[in-house]
């Protein structure tokens, strides 16, 4: 029955019929369907099984306690990995009282200096070479790129979850690559021309 | 080459859940199931204390309307359906 419920219906009726019913079945559907992914990202963000496991485990508390504030302008993924992205962030932020932030203003300056870079680099990247050099960023550049490039978000939806404007998103995201070809040069400088 | 190796992270980050998935279900089910009953206890005794603190300071509590009746009669509790004076009618 579950099975069936799970192939067929959207996450949308599962957020309604949830709230509507509190049942147990909806809120199944809606967890095989988002559990291993936000685990996975908690722990490209957090770099800790351990604490990604309890990372998921808020997350999806905080969501169901927050399900009826799901508006429904945006669609219901965007909306929890939102959720998770900002835990993920202020947990960073708790831990290492703000030196995420120091460590992205600090190397601002010297980014600007270099140039655009294709998506192609880094989507055709080796994944563990991808893994080594998105722990070396700092974790709000590190967020805005599995946004883009793993979950397929637009500037808009990448503005709206950040609340900051989409020049300023567009900037980051230049940053953020500028940034991470950098730290890959530094740690594969040899290796580089082969990718 | 994988075509986006970004997706390929997270596939592999995510079958590491695959060994967590059932315990983390059950804490999140936990969680809820407090916070549900933390829920049912305040919805059941909060009127009640709201009503106690009302009366230990000092207040009448709700009031209960009395209603008169249209053709001159004796005028009834709030529930309209006892007189208030057993008898009369």
């Amino acid at each position: 029955m579950t099975r069936n419920i799970t192939l067929t219906i959207s996450d949308e009726e599962a957020v309604t019929e949830y709230i509507a019913t509190q049942n147990q079945k909806y809120f199944d559907v809606l967890y095989t369907r988002y559990s291993s992914k936000i685990f996975g990202k908690c722990l490209s963000i957090l770099k800790d099984e351990e604490k990604a496991e309890d990372a998921t485990q808020e997350i999806f508390v905080k969501i169901l306690l927050n399900l009826s504030k799901f508006s429904g302008k945006s669609k219901f993924s965007t909306w929890i990995y939102s959720i998770t992205y900002n835990f993920c962030i202020d947990t960073i932020r708790k831990g290492k009282k703000d030196k995420s932030i120091l460590v992205e203003d600090m190397t601002n300056e010297h980014d600007m200096a270099e140039d655009g870079i294709e998506d192609r680099f880094l989507m055709e990247m080796n994944v563990k070479r991808l893994k080594v050099v998105l722990e070396k960023i700092p974790v709000t550049d590190k967020a805005i790129l599995l946004m883009k490039y793993q979950d397929d978000m637009s500037i808009k939806e990448i503005s709206g979850i950040l609340s900051k404007s989409e020049s300023a998103i567009k900037m980051k995201i230049k940053r953020a690559k500028q940034k991470f070809k950098r730290i890959h040069k530094e740690i594969y400088t040899e290796n580089l021309n082969s990718i | 080459m994988p075509a986006n190796s970004f997706k390929e992270l997270e596939k592999e980050n995510s079958k590491q859940f695959d060994e967590r998935e059932k315990r983390v279900r059950h804490n999140v089910n936990h969680s809820m199931g407090f916070f549900h009953f933390i829920g049912d206890i305040l919805e059941l005794f909060l009127p009640k204390l709201v009503s106690i603190f009302v009366n230990v300071t000092g207040g009448n509590g709700p009031k209960q309307e009395r209603k008169q009746d249209p053709e001159g009669g004796p005028s009834t509790d709030g529930d309209g359906l006892r007189p208030k004076y057993p008898n009369t009618h």
